[in-house]
């Protein structure tokens, strides 16, 4: 029933506007406020503070939903009570910061923006440098970030910072800063080379003074805040590639049901139907790899492997699904009248996102190493 | 006042129908199957009643298999209080569907039943006029608007010539038209309480009705399929077919 609501929803509200928000870079904001008129904004918000503590499972169905009819949209969700940052907040946060920051988000009146990516440090966490020093009962930020999904609508960024000299990431944690704070700085749009309208920025911070009970993760706490990721893993990242290959092979099969060439429907050829057929394989390989790890990951089973496998396999997949999908609608899947182009460069950069393929594909082997999988 | 809504688990709308190969029905095995949307328009109006102050209960009835259970479900969650299933593996028609209803009406007491107008599958159109029949009770069919007040209700009706406003006494059976609403979306709050609320178990036995099928059903065929358009060059083109090719002019 969750999915019927949300596919209606998605499918009437948010398709019809996906093509043109993209091609505008613009945000579509009024998507949030449709979620959070239905009551999607705070899935992952735990009761108390107004939400609906739903588990992985549920998230990662909402995600999908979203992103079968528009990326963007899903993007943005991640700033509402679906995305980390609340769940970062619920799991780790102290009383005063979730009372600030959890019911309004769960409400979808409060945009929270996630930002971990620096310039030299992306998957290599340990190596963050934007550096915050304690003096008195603040920290003084100084550094800056990139990539940061949502930064030009946030209104509070969870940002990971190095709160302590200590090398690599013993010393790293995250701190809760708000849009406005003197010092702190949203840079101009980046234009990667899909999702063009999740208002992606740089953050810059120069004495940027931040309360002291903003800190969330303190130094060396990172390993909490992994586990939180690792569900995330499956709720985020590959449940939008996974949302997006489904449209494309639903789009891609609707028109080569209608189209003709040489005189013949284009199904009647079993080239296509072949083709058709593999990217569906590939297609449900990948859904049902992902709900096994959401599943696992809601009866708090999830082990990284299951994460990693479930996100490299879903990310490649959605890849090849997208391709195929271009390449069986022949130059329309090039045109931007058609979506087909849309979503090849939608699924593109969660590969890169939250952990590259080949970090995932390192720790898979490292537990493989290790004996902690047995084929 | 208590509303009664009455709710038919059908094929979804957006699924192709196929006939059985044996023609005797069509294929519902692994078919998406959703709540008629007229009687999703029924389940609107009773809450947009009980918002109003006019309704103090909206309760939905299906008759049919367990998986009814699922669109009760549905119902609830768009913002029924409860639900009663008459369940039964039997093929129902409309004739053993509006006997259960009353039975049911008979228990529930309403002042307003709220029927769809006809249910996408069957097309029968039938239900609701012959629960009035049965019932004794006024009936208003192919609602496009409704408002009750000191005892009556006053129903605007989609007719043939254009819109008819009657005024009937309670209770009434009331059958809605496409216009009446617009149902709103389930939210997921409303899902989660939806599981919460109290869905009721009644069979036909125990209602005391008699559900066999008084009509039987010949032979279920596919609609012969359209055959492909022409295109003409002008409109002397199109007159000169549709006078001597088609000879309706
Ligand atoms: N099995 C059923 N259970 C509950 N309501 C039904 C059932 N069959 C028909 N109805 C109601 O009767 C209306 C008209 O159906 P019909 O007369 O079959 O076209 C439907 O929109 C439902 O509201």
């Amino acid at each position: 029933m969750i999915r019927d609501s949300i596919r209606k929803i998605a499918q009437e509200h948010f398709k019809p506007g996906a093509a043109a928000a993209d091609r505008e870079y613009r945000p579509p904001v009024e998507n949030i406020k449709v979620l959070a008129d239905n009551g999607f904004a705070g899935v992952a918000i735990p009761e108390e503070y107004g939400g609906l503590g739903l588990g992985v499972f549920e998230l990662m169905l909402i995600m999908e939903e979203v992103s079968r009819a528009c990326a963007n949209t899903a993007m943005l969700m991640g700033g509402t009570g679906g995305g980390p940052t609340p769940r970062v907040i619920a799991a780790v946060g102290t009383d005063a910061l979730k009372k600030k920051f959890l019911p309004k988000m769960a409400k979808g009146e409060l945009f929270a923006a996630w930002s971990m990516s620096e310039p030299n440090a992306g998957s290599d966490v340990g190596n963050v440098q934007t550096k915050a020093i304690r003096d008195g009962n603040e920290y003084v930020i100084n550094g800056s970030k990139m990539w940061c999904s949502g930064a030009q609508l946030a209104d509070v960024f969870l940002v990971l910072v190095r709160l302590d000299p200590t090398p690599g990431m013993k010393g790293v944690g995250a701190i809760m800063i708000e849009r406005g704070t003197p010092g702190f700085e949203v840079g101009k749009h980046l234009d990667l080379i899909g999702l063009h309208a999740t208002g992606m920025a740089p953050l810059y911070f120069e004495d940027c003074r931040v309360p002291a009970e903003n800190v969330i993760i303190p130094a060396g706490g990172m390993r909490k805040l992994f586990e939180i990721l690792d569900d995330d893993r499956v709720v985020g990242n590959p449940s939008i590639c996974l949302g997006v290959a489904s449209a494309a092979l639903e789009d891609a099969l609707a028109y080569t049901r209608e189209r003709k060439q040489f005189g013949r429907a284009l199904t009647e050829f079993q080239g296509l139907q072949w083709k058709l057929a593999d990217m569906a394989i590939d297609l449900e390989a990948g859904r049902t790899l992902l709900y096994a790890a959401a599943r696992k990951a809601a009866a708090g089973q999830l082990t990284p492997m299951d994460a990693s496998v479930a996100k490299v396999y879903v990310n490649e997949m959605s890849q090849r699904v997208t391709n195929s999908a271009i390449q069986v609608c022949g130059a329309y899947g090039l045109s931007n009248e058609f979506p087909f182009e849309r979503y090849y460069r939608d699924v593109r950069g969660f590969a890169i996102g939250y952990g590259t393929t080949e970090i995932h594909r390192n720790s898979i082997a490292r537990e493989m190493i290790l004996g902690n999988y047995k084929p | 006042m208590k509303a009664l809504v009455s709710i038919k688990r059908v094929v979804d709308y957006n699924v192709k129908v196929r006939v059985k190969s044996d023609g005797t029905g069509v294929e519902t095995a692994n078919v998406k199957m959703s709540m008629n949307p007229f009687d999703e328009i029924a389940v609107e109006e009773a809450l947009r009643l009980r918002e109003a102050g006019t309704v103090t209960e909206v309760v939905a009835v299906s008759c049919g298999p367990l998986a009814c259970q699922e669109t009760l479900r549905t119902a609830l969650a768009l913002g029924a209080d409860r639900a009663i299933l008459v369940q039964t593996d039997e093929e129902l028609q409309p004739l053993a569907v509006s006997k259960l209803l009353k039975a049911v009406a008979d228990k529930e007491a309403p002042q307003i039943f709220i029927v769809g107008k006809q249910a996408i599958d069957d097309d029968s159109n039938q239900t609701g006029q012959m629960l009035a029949a049965l019932t004794g009770w006024s009936q208003a069919t192919f609602a496009s608007k409704l408002k009750i007040a000191d005892g009556k209700a006053e129903v605007t009706r989609e007719v043939d010539g254009g819109l008819a406003t009657i005024r009937i006494s309670l209770p009434a059976i009331i059958t809605t038209d496409l216009r009446l609403n617009e149902p709103r979306y389930v939210t997921l709050p409303n899902i989660m309480k939806a599981k919460k609320k109290p869905l009721d178990t009644l069979t036909p036995e125990a209602l005391g009705v008699d559900v066999k099928p008084r009509l039987k059903t010949l032979k279920v065929v596919e609609p012969s399929k359209r055959k492909a358009g022409a295109k003409v060059a002008d409109a002397a083109a199109l007159v000169d077919k549709l006078r001597n090719e088609a000879k309706v002019i």
